[in-house]
């Protein structure tokens, strides 16, 4: 069991781990998703120490490993790590490259390193290549080289730091074959990785990591079907949004629809639904601007799922509630593009809301 | 014209052996052959070189007048300078460091004319049929022996005074100047230094030794005037006596750091050199004449002279000793260099991974320091300066120097190499609980050498020309025997030419020597019979 609190990592301007707190049990088996540059990398080097935390605990089986008499390299043994880049060694072979670290440590005779050795390439289908230098393996191959490298020390928890983010699509899928079928033998994985496809179906809990903390976490289902905060939310359903208030008369429409249009180009959403979102918008907003005599400050957000193709605008105002009359033609315009609208009131800011959905 | 063919075809024979090794399936005797071929070609155009450095002048100088705007070279140190520059204002004057230089200048229509004691060439001119004299003195000199400024070195000046006036008044000093001046060279002897066990003590005699008759050496050992009267001079004092040869102008530093005791060599007597040394009395009074080319002499064929060339620089007096040990000191100095630099530099390089900014950076400023420093610089500073009070020997003097230099540029290549590896790997071999150090030796220094070693090649044969200075600390290598050699033979060429044909040599055996290292530490070039070793498959 690995008792992680308090965990905080700085560098000279970032700080990658805030405040990470999280029990992992014995047999767990953790995808670690979330956006780039939120700490997932930092805290599996943390965790067999190619990081020094500047503060925090780590308790693996009831030993802080950050005390200063810890023997690291016992730490790194029971805890190993496969890495994005395979990072194996260029100079040995396949078979070299895993009998290495069990005969330099003494764990284990030349001969007994290389018949696990060999038994394990087996498991993995790269007995033929046993011989092979890594440069003549494809990457597939090398990343299976480097876990049956790491499998045969027997360490009690393997580290995945994106284990398949530098192969394509084929080597990925034998990569992550590889890796499921290491998961149904109990061992405790923890996999930092953007297939959300496998991070799924391996795990039995997921860690979303955001702004250097593990944001939300829980079992498969209720981080994918329904996460409960908003930041989870947007990154499960691969949100894309824009927003910005529109403040009196004076405000720079031209800038803004350019905007959006650009924001639309950059998530490949059809120009025809681009323009779809301008005459939404601009007929919305007229209306709430000819509505309202004091003129009262609008929010606009547009929101795109990449998950599930959607568009949706929300808009918040102040003021009095519009009512539209069903039978005008700009309605009858508006209502040509859209496939779902709510008026709705709530609480806050901007009391009065509208809900679109834009037709497909 | 057939020095640029060769040099051509030289240039081609290096092409395909390039090609070849990009094919790298070549077979060895073929390179042995190529090999061959090359060495060859290389000797071919050297000679070309030699034939081509026959100058064919037409005018003879015949009197000092004729020489008012030529060329003169003069050795440096000397005071014919100063002389030259006042009796012919005109005239461009040109530095050399020894008499053999001059010769070899005036040969090759460099220079002129050279100036010099009328002792000192009278020995040459019935050797030499290229050579002539203007009989016509331009000045006078008088040359004694030299004493550090200290009171030590008073008391021996005076003896020495003591002991040159009394072999005047004798009369011996003359009948000693007439042997050595004279052409018979079998009554040429001085006493034998070994047989010497002063009681007084021991005196290191500083002399160039390439500078006959006054000091040269002949049969591998030092003879001439000025060690004749020095090697007396002891006898009568009770002293045992060390001889060193160096170059003219390290005689004085040598005095001034105490490295030796007194020095002799046909010095000019000079108010300047006075202010730092003290002069006994003159032991040689002299007329300075000048040495031109006759353009009459040297009329023998061009195999004849090669033969006579070879005959005089190898077979004479067994002179080949004299390379055969030049060439023991070279490789002495360059093998000893590279074992102890190649250990230095990886310490230093050691150093520099495990220590902090600080270290890296003092690490950083020495290395830029030594490798900045002219390597002659290095071996005076070393020898004169901070080994000066010490009786360490030059030659481990120049192996320290050339160690340093070459642990610099080790630590030089071993960085760059590092530096080409992945740090990634070395993270693996963490994360698997293998500790830094070995991480380095077993996963980072092997892939490192693949890339360090053509360099470190390139430095082994940098090393083993650049050991050609240590002339200047007494060291007598490969460069100074030829000096030594050619000072007696007064061939100007062919000294030089075996000489480059040695160091090539040299430098083929040695870079031959590491390829084979090279082949059997690259790892990819195991068997699978190294690989599995002790393991039953």
């Amino acid at each position: 069991m690995i008792e992680i609190s308090h965990l905080r990592k700085e560098y000279e301007n970032a700080v990658p781990l805030q405040d990470v707190n999280a029990t992992i049990n014995d047999g767990d088996i953790i995808s670690i998703i979330g956006p780039s540059g939120t700490g997932k990398s930092t805290l599996l080097r943390c965790l067999n120490l190619l990081e020094r935390p500047d503060s925090g605990r780590i308790v693996v089986d009831g030993v802080n490993i950050l005390d200063k008499n810890v023997d690291v390299h016992q730490v790194r043994r029971k805890i190993g790590m496969v890495f994005q880049s395979f990072n194996l060694f260029e100079h040995m072979t396949v078979i070299e490259n895993i009998m290495y670290a069990p005969v330099k440590l003494k764990l284990l005779s030349r001969q007994e390193a290389y018949d696990k050795g060999i038994a394990l390439l087996e498991t993995v289908g790269l007995s033929a290549n046993a011989f092979s230098y890594p440069d003549s393996l494809s990457g597939g191959q090398k990343q299976r080289v480097a876990i049956v490298r790491t499998l045969i020390n027997d360490p009690e928890v393997i580290l995945f730091d994106e284990p398949t983010s530098a192969l394509d699509p084929t080597m990925s899928s034998e990569v992550m074959s590889v890796i499921t079928e290491l998961s149904r033998t109990g061992k405790t994985m923890m996999i930092v990785t953007h297939e959300m496809h496998f991070a799924r179906q391996i795990a039995n809990r997921v860690f979303y990591m955001d702004d250097g903390i593990i944001y939300e976490q829980g079992s498969p289902e209720e981080i994918f079907d329904n996460p409960k905060k908003e930041k989870t939310r947007i990154f499960i359903e691969k949100l894309r949004t824009i927003s910005f208030v529109i403040k009196g008369r004076s405000f720079d429409f031209a800038r803004s629809y350019g905007e959006i249009e650009k924001y639309c180009f950059k998530n490949r959403i059809a120009h025809k639904y681009a323009m779809y979102l301008l005459s939404i918008s601009e007929e919305l907003v007229q209306q709430i601007m000819v509505n309202e005599n004091n003129y009262r400050d609008i929010r606009l957000e547009i929101e795109y799922s990449e998950k599930n193709s959607t568009i949706d605008m929300h808009i918040g105002y102040k003021g009095k509630k519009l009512t539209i009359d069903e039978e005008s033609v700009s309605f009858k315009i508006l209502m040509s593009r859209v496939s779902d609208i709510r008026f709705s009131e709530t609480e806050g800011e901007y009391p009065n809301r509208i809900d679109i959905r834009v037709k497909q | 014209m057939i020095s640029v063919f060769l040099f051509l075809v030289y240039l081609n024979s290096e092409k395909q052996v390039v090609n070849d090794i990009i094919i790298y399936k070549m077979s060895r005797k073929d390179k042995t052959i190529i090999n061959i071929f090359k060495v060859l070609l290389l000797s071919l155009l050297l000679l070309g070189c030699f034939s081509c450095a026959d100058n064919s002048r037409k005018h003879q100088y015949e009197s000092i007048s004729d020489l008012a705007d030529k060329n003169i070279g003069v050795k440096v140190g000397t005071i014919y300078a100063e002389i030259i520059s006042e009796i012919m204002p005109d005239a461009k004057i040109l530095y050399f460091n020894n008499l053999t230089d001059q010769l070899t200048a005036l040969k090759a229509g460099k220079i002129d004319a050279f100036p010099i004691s009328k002792m000192v060439i009278s020995t040459y001119l019935h050797e030499d049929e290229q050579l002539a004299i203007i009989d016509e003195p331009f000045g006078h000199i008088e040359a004694g022996y030299i004493f550090p400024k200290n009171e030590n070195g008073l008391k021996l000046k005076n003896q020495m005074d003591e002991f040159i006036n009394e072999l005047d008044k004798q009369g011996t000093l003359n009948e000693i100047k007439d042997i050595w001046q004279g052409n018979d060279e079998s009554v040429k002897n001085v006493l034998d230094y070994r047989s010497l066990n002063g009681p007084n003590g021991t005196l290191r005699f500083a002399t160039e030794g390439t500078f006959p008759p006054n000091d040269y050496y002949r049969n591998g050992e030092l003879i001439g005037y000025d060690v004749d009267i020095a090697y007396r001079f002891a006898q009568a004092y009770g002293y045992s006596i060390e001889p060193y040869t160096m170059d003219f102008d390290a005689l004085i530093p040598s005095l001034e750091s105490g490295k030796c005791d007194f020095a002799g060599s046909d010095i000019a007597i000079t108010e300047e050199r006075a202010e730092s040394v003290y002069f006994s009395v003159p032991n040689l009074n002299d007329d300075l004449i000048f040495v031109v080319y006759d353009v009459d002499g040297g009329n023998s064929s061009f195999v004849d002279r090669i033969a006579n060339s070879f005959r005089r620089t190898f077979i004479e007096e067994n002179r080949y000793l004299y390379f055969l040990q030049g060439i023991a000191t070279t490789i002495l100095i360059t093998i000893s260099a590279i074992i102890f630099g190649t250990i230095l530099g990886f310490a230093i390089y050691l150093l520099y991974r495990n220590g902090n900014s600080l270290i890296r950076k003092i690490l950083d400023l020495l290395v830029w320091l030594i490798e900045g420093l002219p390597i002659v610089v290095l071996l005076m500073i070393l020898y004169y300066v901070i080994l000066g009070k010490t009786r360490i020997s030059a030659l481990s003097v120049s192996i320290i120097a050339f160690s340093l230099t070459f642990s610099c540029s080790v630590f030089g290549n071993i960085k760059t190499g590092v530096k080409a590896i992945d740090d990634k790997q070395l993270e693996a071999a963490y994360a698997l609980g293998i500790n830094d150090r070995q991480a380095f030796f077993d996963i980072i220094l092997p892939q490192a050498a693949r890339i360090f070693l053509p360099g470190y090649k390139g430095n082994i044969s940098a090393l083993i020309k650049a050991t050609a200075v240590v002339g200047y600390i007494t060291v007598q290598d490969l460069t100074k025997m030829s000096d030594i050699v050619r000072s007696r033979t007064y061939e100007a060429f062919f000294p030089l030419i075996a000489v480059a044909i040695i160091y090539f040599a040299l430098a083929a055996i040695m870079i031959y020597i590491v390829n084979k290292i090279t082949l059997y530490t690259d790892p990819k070039l195991r068997t699978k019979q190294q690989i599995t070793r002790g393991i039953k498959l």
